[in-house]
């Protein structure tokens, strides 16, 4: 069982993105994508995700063809993703940041949401308890109710790896959701992580951080220009030649 | 219980207001007609603020989608001598239908591209009303509409009923947008690859609310046909729209009352402001202002904080105690 | 036949117009981000003080106005990037939308409801049986020497050059040293003062009323958007067509119905999805 995409090929004009790529997360497993700036990693995602269109090549869930369908409804099938820059509203408060991860499990006709005494009120009180939990577990903010604004963006990264586990995806994307993060919250995160992939989870990290990911990942995927040049277990693929080829010049200490 | 409060307290303003107002009607009887006026405006108004305060998508057909109900309601029941009580059905499906279609292919480009597309449908729309012979009355429009059913001619009693529609709305967005669905609007506002990354289904969600703000624009269209008896082209068009839209801005398109104070605020001043001619100005000017300083209106999230920070003081503010925090050393945000 | 042939005479006199109404529209949304709702205004204030001056100074003293209206226009949109953090064009084209109202207000109120016009060059010549009058040729004449001055404009100056670099991305421009926020201030001051030529030449070859404000404003998105690119030249050509349409559509619809062409054109082009989004966002860095 796994979300998988083989041969994607994607062109931006006259620039080649990605080539031939392919790249698979199981269920349980943790899968760490690494590589330089611009080599594809986020595009990787997009088309995982179908927020891009791959020119060539299939992404299969389970088994299920998914290369023609839309984002929202990638996220509806169980495929969890968060973004280089966080997106949310910065106006209102962390715990209704949290709670719109809820909304790909939820079924609730526009009709229910109006009516003053629907099913829809309690299903309100619900996930704010739910997301309030979520608030305190990853200790995102003292007073759940202050302006998602006001959180630093290390924990705005963090709210959005909650709010993406809030939808209870079956395979969780991530976009580098280390960078900014102090030491402590990072170890929260990588814990999350494993815990996320202990209970089933599959879960896709791209990251800068090579040591991070190489203590995390069951499975390394090394990007460089568009092209898989190592992949396999994390100590073989970040002492393979090319990766520390592509990664000249830059230290990565061992965690 | 803090919940069930926020919940209610928009349509206990407008309760509460419409009573105060009417009241002060016995003394003062034209007091009645202002309440019909901003209560159309209000109905009208309302939807577009839910659109465009929680969806972040204008719509300039607002006042269009109403002159089509009225006309809808003013051909069935004069031509066709269909009944009021029936005719309100497709005052507002018929605005709502073509919403909808609309809507669809044009929701995929940003929301620029609505908000010019919605002006211009209104200007179609009313070249054909004006061009439309004698079943639309042409330039001149439709008369002998009959009265709305129960309540007459009676200015209480029509007041009275469209504040009952105007509550009704009220109450309908004010849950809404404490929804998982309102939360969805919300989120396409803000960012709409967001909203996608949350499972929304962004084009039919903005093409339903579209479809939904212009059959009440209908039900308003109704109201006025019925209650004043004649529709012209004039009555309810673009410059309408357009109205309807400072309305919003003004007093607020983030908060359930905003436009209902926006309504309040452009029927007084256009009492009281000399000269129609020189209306464009002062509204135009006073557009320009709220948008430079503060783009949210005057009942801005910023300014109901600030209010409900005020009562907070007051009232126990019951919450749900989150886990203690583990690590102790962790410094207090 | 040569009826044929006169409309589509009248019509490319007629886009002649609706060009200098379009290019400018164009101009400033490519080098902001804004569409300029008021475009309009600017035609009609000039429009109306050339009528009421008359000749001679007329037409300059209309044209002076519409700059000065472009200059407000221009420092309502610098008053936008000062104060908010988030550079959200839609307020800004609001922001435009309520200058145009208030503009329409102050020319109902100043020149009242009456149809105002210039008397036109007298005299016409008859080509082939179809008769052209002189003020369309020079309604057609004037237009490509504004055409033809304003890309001499764009290619040659250095204020050209920075408003390119603008309408790439103001961020790069800033970077590079361009003067972003001044260059689109003057952007907005001599886009208006093109559309107030097109409203001296329409004031002189159809006459106009207050509420020709919001007509010309819609004529301007339209021809803007009607070929589905952004830009002057798209702008040029769109115009063209559309004054093309509007005056076949005038000699063979059904009175009246030629007054919703522009507007019906602006939903089908927007509506089949041929503008690209990309266009309504500007360029991202």
């Amino acid at each position: 069982m796994s979300l998988a995409a083989s041969g994607i090929s994607i062109r931006f004009g006259g620039l080649v993105a990605l080539n031939n790529v392919a790249v698979s997360v199981s269920l349980g497993e943790i899968v760490g994508l690494v590589g330089p700036n611009g080599a594809g990693k986020t595009t990787l995602f997009n088309c995982l995700t179908g927020v891009a269109q791959p020119q060539e090549g299939r992404v299969e869930l389970e088994g299920q063809n998914i290369s023609r369908l839309r984002l929202e409804h990638r996220v509806r099938l169980g495929i969890g993703r968060t973004f280089q820059t966080p997106r949310l509203d910065l106006a209102g408060s962390v715990t209704e940041a949290v709670m719109l991860g809820f909304n790909p499990r939820l079924r609730q006709s526009m009709f229910g949401a109006c009516l003053p005494f629907s099913p829809a009120r309690k299903t309100e009180e619900e996930l704010s308890a739910r997301a309030r939990a979520l608030v305190a577990e990853f200790r995102l903010a003292a007073d759940p109710d202050s302006p998602a604004g006001e959180l630093s963006l290390g924990h705005l990264r963090l709210l959005e790896v909650a709010r993406a586990l809030a939808s209870e995806p079956r395979y969780l994307l991530l976009d580098e959701p280390a960078a900014g993060i102090d030491d402590v919250d990072r170890d929260l995160l990588a814990q999350t992580i494993r815990k996320a992939a202990a209970r089933g989870l599959g879960v896709l990290l791209v990251e800068h951080n090579v040591g991070f990911v190489a203590d995390l990942s069951h499975r390394m995927v090394a990007l460089v220009s568009g092209e898989v040049v190592a992949e396999g277990k994390p100590a073989d693929v970040v002492g393979d030649p090319h990766v520390i080829a592509a990664y000249l010049g830059v230290q990565h200490v061992a965690a | 219980m803090s919940r069930d409060v926020k919940l209610w307290t928009a349509p206990a303003v407008v309760v509460v207001g419409f009573i105060v107002v009417m009241l002060l009607g016995l003394v003062r009887p034209s007091l009645h007609t202002t309440m019909f006026t901003i209560g159309l405006y209000a109905l009208i108004a309302l939807p577009l603020g839910l659109i465009y305060g929680q969806g972040g998508t204008i719509s300039l057909a607002q006042g269009s989608f109403a002159a089509l109900g009225a006309y809808t309601s003013a051909i069935l029941t004069t031509r066709y001598g269909i009944s009021p009580v029936l005719s309100v059905i497709p005052a507002m499906l018929l605005p709502a239908a073509l919403a909808f279609v609309i809507a669809r292919p044009i929701l995929r480009l940003p929301e620029l591209s609505l908000a010019l597309v919605t002006l211009s449908l209104g200007t179609v729309i009313a070249v054909g009303l004006q061009r439309g012979g004698d079943f639309t009355g042409s330039y001149v429009g439709l008369s002998g509409a009959p009265p709305l059913p129960i309540v007459g001619k009676n200015p209480v009693l029509v007041a009275i009923a469209l504040w009952t529609a105007v509550l009704i709305v009220v109450v309908l967005y004010s849950h809404f947008v404490r929804s998982a669905r309102g939360r969805a609007l919300n989120a396409i506002r803000v960012d709409r690859l967001l909203a996608e990354a949350m499972g929304v289904n962004v084009p039919f969600d903005l093409a339903t609310l579209f479809a939904v703000a212009a059959a009440i624009a209908g039900l308003a269209g109704w109201f006025y046909v019925h209650a004043i008896g004649y529709i012209a082209p004039d009555s309810l068009n673009a410059e309408t729209s357009a109205n309807i839209l400072f309305m919003v801005v003004l007093g607020g398109r983030r908060a359930v009352l905003g436009p209902i104070l926006g309504a309040a605020f452009f029927t007084f001043a256009n009492d009281f402001l000399p000269g129609a001619e020189t209306h464009g100005l002062f509204f135009g000017t006073i557009l320009v202002l709220i948008l430079l300083l503060s783009p949210d209106g005057i009942l801005s999230p910023q300014a109901l904080r600030a209010m409900r920070r005020l009562f907070a003081d007051r009232s126990a503010k019951p919450s749900v105690r989150p886990a203690p925090i583990a690590d102790a050393t962790e410094a207090v945000r | 036949m040569t009826h044929l042939f006169e409309f589509l005479a009248n019509g490319i006199a007629l886009g002649a117009v609706y060009a200098l109404l379009a290019v400018p529209m164009s101009v400033v949304w490519v080098t902001t981000d804004v569409i300029d709702v008021s475009t309009g205004g600017y035609a009609v204030v000039a429009g109306m003080t050339a009528a009421v001056v008359g000749m001679p100074f007329g037409p300059v003293a209309g044209v002076l106005a519409a700059l000065a209206l472009g200059a407000l226009a221009g420092g309502i949109f610098l008053g936008f990037h000062k104060l908010r953090k988030q550079r959200d064009a839609m307020l800004i084209v609001l922001a435009t939308f309520a200058l145009m109202i208030a503009i329409e207000s102050g020319v109902l109120s100043g020149f009242g409801t009456d149809n105002r016009f210039l008397e036109p060059f007298p005299g016409a010549l008859t080509v082939s049986g179809a008769v052209i009058t002189y003020q369309s040729l020079f309604n057609l004449g004037i237009s490509i020497l504004v055409m033809l001055g304003l890309a001499a404009l764009l290619k040659l100056s250095p204020l050209g050059l920075q408003m390119r670099a603008s309408a790439v991305s103001d961020r790069a421009a800033m970077l590079v040293g361009v003067a972003v926020r001044r260059t689109q201030f003057l952007t907005f001051v001599f886009c208006a003062g093109i559309a107030g030529i097109a409203g001296v030449l329409a004031v002189l070859a159809i006459g106009m009323t207050y509420a020709s404000t919001f007509i010309f404003t819609t004529v301007a998105f339209s021809g803007t958007v009607l070929l589905g690119r952004a830009g002057p030249l798209p702008a040029f050509w769109g115009a063209m067509l559309l004054g093309i349409v509007t005056a076949v559509s005038d000699a063979y619809l059904p009175n009246g119905w030629a007054a919703g062409v522009p507007s019906l054109l602006i939903i089908l082009v927007l509506a089949s999805g041929r503008m690209p989004a990309a266009a309504f966002t500007g360029a991202r860095p």
